[in-house]
């Protein structure tokens, strides 16, 4: 019973080497952080769900901050950035509306297999 | 660049990322791939999108209780300053090495994900498999117990 009701706590090294990964990964390519802090998550013992929610929750501020170092930088203009957000925005709707009609372990293995060829055509 | 690309290529990301399917990793090389965008500016478009689409989302769960709030610090705080450097870092660095660097990155993230996926869809099986096993023993067993 006393296992059932201690509260975790959450922190220590390995939050902090995850939130290491996480940031080196938003900064330096500005995404796939949330690829590293849904595992970190799930390793230090929050739930699947609750994991995706609170990668989110992480990630924004971090999305906010780079983004926000690389228009300053003038990494790039408004003319390219708002017709592009614009896009990003409606086919979020889009997506979070088609999510409730697809199986999921097959999405994810087809999404896998996507990063795998983008990222060997990007590196080779 | 043309407005109608940059439109239709975030509109493809923006599904992908509305799905749970982690928008940017891959709508960071739908940009630099078929749009030919630099790697930087791609980067900044994916990372300006996120916010607004990511605060709305939170609201949503916030409501469903799905935030784990005391997980979030002891990650974002040291993200946030590593975030901020590299983030430098990035935008003084080539663009060419950079896309080279995520492409691995990504490769790298994919074949891992696809392992973990492939592990635990074969625990689930081998677990039914040991259930089955066991039932047709305590089957075996109650018939004996009853001769």
């Amino acid at each position: 019973m006393e296992i059932l009701t201690k509260k975790r706590k959450y922190g220590g090294i390995f939050s902090a080497a995850a939130g290491v990964a996480v940031g080196a990964a938003n900064g330096l390519f500005g995404g796939g952080g949330g690829m590293i802090a849904v595992p970190a998550l799930t390793l230090a013992g929050v739930p699947a769900k609750k994991a995706h929610a609170t990668a989110v929750a992480i990630i924004a501020p971090l999305a906010a901050i780079s983004g926000a170092v690389y228009l300053a930088k003038g990494a790039v203009s408004p003319s390219v950035l708002l017709p592009a957000c614009a896009g990003i925005i409606v086919g979020g709707i889009a997506g979070s509306l088609l999510l409730k009609k697809t199986s999921s372990s097959r999405l994810s293995a087809l999404f896998y297999a996507l990063m795998i060829a983008a990222g060997l055509k990007l590196s080779l | 660049m043309n407005t109608l690309v940059l439109i239709t290529i975030g509109f493809a990301g923006g599904v992908l990322g509305g799905m749970g399917l982690g928008g940017g990793t891959l709508l960071i090389p739908l940009m630099t791939m078929f749009a030919h965008i630099p790697q930087k500016t791609a980067a900044a478009i994916n990372l300006m999108g996120f916010v607004p689409m990511a605060a709305a989302a939170l609201v949503v769960h916030a409501k469903n209780g799905l935030l784990q709030k005391d997980a979030i610090a002891p990650i974002a705080l040291p993200a946030g300053a590593v975030c901020a450097l590299f983030s430098l870092l990035a935008c003084g660095s080539d663009d060419r090495a950079l896309s080279r660097a995520f492409g691995i990155f990504l490769a790298v993230l994919g074949i891992f994900m696809l392992l973990k996926e492939a592990l635990s869809s074969l625990k689930a099986k081998a677990t039914l498999v040991l259930l089955a096993a066991m039932r047709r023993d305590l089957v075996a067993a109650a018939r004996q117990k009853m001769i």
